[in-house]
């Protein structure tokens, strides 16, 4: 998922907006993507999209044609404060938006039925709307036949039949909207097909009063009549739009009309419904043909394996393990030839260039600090070809249908899920991808369990640990480097459990969680060519993004390592006691002493707050800095030679790198995400309670594993 | 000082005010008017519900 909003800029060329809507998992961001050339992120479960980004469709001499995609929803009626953004957009009640000239509104084929309802009511709002009929291809293997045409002609609006995965209609879509949008009156033939004229009589008082009291057209003063008939959320919407006694007159003229209907006994919480039904079901019969349905057996088969109550998690893990197991094993050889190419690059230059600062600077700043997080990078790329693959097969939606059994056992709503798979990645979208919680106190809890789902800035840390200190041996079908980092992933999930019935058992009044329903997509093959972008634009992430600032604390850490300089002749390693870094480490250091780590663990540890990867090159410049001899060549080495001065100790065991991966699963330390919270929960009061309590869990995970592994005799 | 220590530094300020920005960027993204997120209507509608 994207976070990128372009905004709107001043300029002389004629703006105009169009917005683009339909379901949640009807393919919108796809469609956005192939008709701006964009790459937002696409998933097929619902909630990638939770804000609203925009790109351009057309930008000439003499107009700027501007697309918004907006989040997924199933009715103008908002539930959750995605849906919020949708609807007040299209209905013309946002002040960003207030002029959206077309209504682009995309339909999933393979469900036209459910599809309609909002179709249906963006029609009656009387805007210049147009329907891309997207997976028309599924459709049809489905058995299912549309008459485009007749579809067309009963909507009064054109419809474009489009496969988007496969670029199929989309260079008729957009020649359609520049011919709609570029029409100044357009061709547009409002009908609200769904009222009769009985349905109008009831509505007529509330027509009327929408009709003197707001800006609402003639047209669609209807359609927004029988929402707020028909739905209180409706209603209650308009109290921000309206004064005081304004809204007091529309509540009045609502519950009149409400009571006048009850004395009939009609249930009018269910007109919109009822009525809406009704008229999709005549559409439906009269433009679709179903021919020998095919039910998709094998989707049914393989899922009532996978989401099974015993077999699913256990499935789980077994999936997950094999995944982690070929990581290590894969990335092996990538790893190794970056990790000779940085070293070959350090001997290189350090040749080149006469001896001094400047070259300190560089090999041992620059080089060793950014190589060291470089060699990461295939296994960072792995990862995200794995969580690709299973994403696009379908496998991660059932994968939070299992989680969903856990979230509610724990009083979380099955909606927290999909957040907290998304937190695997990356914590941020994870947080933003909240929004689409309904009941705040659920969306607060998720947010603050988060950053406990191992994110891929982890994995670094786990894997120079794991390679340098764990051996590589059997254990059942699984090797123990494999092992141990799925089990580091699976205490990120129990701590997650455990934070959150915490959270709701002391936090505030307990409430039911509320329902989650989940839409399964039909397992399919994956595509090549999007996981492979997908690994391109993770890889460019992390080395440009995440590179300056690992670059930036490189240099500085090189500098608090290098001086002062000392005043007389010594070792390397006793300057790099008296340098800056080792000043702040010496203070640290009795802090974190119980937990098995040294001074240099404490400067990674502050320095990795900027970005949990610093980590990693911290110590390699560290240790760069202090092997003046050239005894170690790569960091692993360096950190299995590191020797206490005072005791003659190994400083780095197993039981030493344990600790300090469990202080790493547990802890909060990531600018970006601590920034995040603060901004969806508008208060520092939560960021901060998120960074004590994170905290203190990692201090006395780690303390409990090492001297607990001690007080066993392991070292 | 030479010229080489002088370069250094001046770098290493570089990378301090680099880090800084970010760090200040980070925590004030959104807050203002302006601001990319200030501008977005969902963030506005986050803020205002976090409010109540």
């Amino acid at each position: 998922m994207s976070t990128q909003t372009q905004s709107k800029k001043p300029s002389a060329k004629k703006h105009i907006d169009i917005a683009l809507i339909g379901n949640p998992n009807a393919g919108k961001t796809t469609v956005f993507n192939a008709l701006t050339g964009l790459r937002h992120r696409v998933g097929n479960y619902p909630g990638v999209t939770v804000e609203h980004i925009s790109g351009m469709l057309l930008d000439s001499g003499k107009q700027k044609i501007e697309m918004h995609d907006l989040p997924g929803l199933y009715s103008l009626v908002p539930k959750s404060l995605d849906d919020k953004i949708s609807s007040d957009i299209i209905t013309g009640r946002s002040k960003e938006l207030e002029d959206v000239r077309l209504v682009v509104v995309v339909a999933d084929a393979t469900n036209l039925s459910r599809s309609l309802f909002l179709v249906t009511q963006v029609v009656e709002l009387g805007k210049p709307a147009l329907l891309a009929l997207n997976m028309m291809d599924s459709a049809e293997k489905r058995g299912l036949t549309i008459d485009v045409d007749i579809l067309a002609k009963k909507l009064g609006i054109p419809v474009i039949p489009i496969c988007a995965c496969k670029n199929k209609g989309i260079k008729k879509l957009k020649a359609q909207i520049l011919t709609q949008v570029t029409q100044e009156n357009g061709k547009f033939e409002p009908s609200n097909f769904c009222f009769d004229a009985e349905t109008k009589n009831i509505l007529q008082p509330i027509q009327s009063w929408l009709q003197s009291n707001t800006s609402l057209n003639n047209f669609s003063c209807y359609a927004e009549a029988l929402r707020v008939l028909s739905n209180d959320l409706t209603l209650e919407n308009w109290r921000t739009n309206l004064e005081n006694n304004q809204f007091a007159e529309l509540n009045k003229t609502v519950t009149e009309v409400r009571q006048q209907l009850e004395t009939k006994d009609t249930k009018w919480h269910r007109m919109e419904s009822e009525l809406r039904y009704r008229c999709i079901d005549n559409i439906y019969s009269e433009t679709v043909t179903e021919v020998n349905i095919k039910k998709d057996h094998f989707s049914e088969k393989l899922d009532r394996v996978l989401t099974h109550r015993v077999a699913g998690p256990i499935i789980f893990v077994l999936i997950f393990g094999a995944i982690f197991q070929s990581i290590f094993a894969w990335a092996e050889v990538p790893m190794n030839l970056i990790e000779s190419f940085i070293g070959w690059l350090g001997i290189q230059i350090a040749g080149i260039m006469p001896d001094g600062v400047i070259e300190d600077l560089i090999v041992d700043g620059g080089i060793a600090g950014v190589g060291a997080i470089l060699i990461f990078l295939p296994q960072i790329l792995f990862l995200f070809f794995f969580l690709s693959i299973l994403e696009d097969t379908g496998y991660l939606s059932r994968a939070a249908f299992i989680m969903d059994r856990i979230m509610k056992g724990v009083g979380l709503s099955g909606r927290s899920v999909i957040p907290l798979l998304s937190s695997f990645a990356c914590a941020i979208p994870g947080i933003m991808a909240t929004r689409t919680i309904r009941n705040p106190r659920d969306r607060l809890v998720t947010i603050m369990i988060a950053p406990l789902m191992s994110c891929s800035a982890r994995l670094p840390v786990f894997a120079l640990m794991i390679g340098a200190f764990i051996p590589n041996i059997m254990v059942g079908f699984l090797t123990l480097p494999g092992l141990l980092l799925l089990s580091l992933y699976l205490l990120g999930i129990l701590a997650a459990v455990v934070a959150a019935y915490a959270l709701n058992r002391f936090g505030s009044k307990k409430q039911r969680p509320s329902t989650f329903v989940l839409e399964l997509p039909p397992y399919r093959m994956p595509s090549i060519r999007w996981t492979f972008l997908q690994m391109w634009e993770r890889a460019k992430i992390f080395v440009t993004d995440a590179g300056k600032i690992i670059l930036a604390i490189s240099i500085i850490l090189w500098f608090m390592a290098s001086y002062p300089k000392p005043a007389t002749e010594m070792s390397s390693s006793q300057a790099i006691k008296q340098s800056y870094a080792g000043q702040l480490g010496h203070v640290i250091e009795p802090v974190i002493k119980p937990l098995g780590f040294d001074w240099k663990m404490g400067i990674g540890l502050i320095a990795s707050f900027a970005a949990r990867e610093v980590m990693v090159s911290t110590l390699a410049t560290i240790y760069n800095v202090e092997d003046a001899d050239e005894n170690s060549h790569t960091l692993r080495e360096a950190m299995r030679n590191e020797t206490d001065p005072d005791t003659g100790k190994k400083v780095y065991t197993p039981l030493v790198a344990l600790s300090l991966m469990v202080f790493f699963v547990l802890a909060c330390q990531c600018m970006s995400t601590v920034a995040v919270v603060k901004r969806e929960t508008n208060s520092w009061r939560w960021p901060i309670i998120m960074i004590i309590y994170m905290t203190s869990m990692a201090y006395v995970g780690s303390l409990l594993v090492y001297q607990g592994g001690l007080l066993l005799g392991l070292s | 000082m030479n010229t080489q220590e002088i370069i250094a530094f001046a770098v290493v300020l570089g990378a301090v005010i680099y880090t800084t920005r970010q760090f200040i960027r980070q925590f004030t993204h959104g807050d203002g008017a302006g601001s990319k997120c200030g501008k977005c209507e969902l963030n506005k509608a986050v803020i205002k519900s976090s409010k109540k």
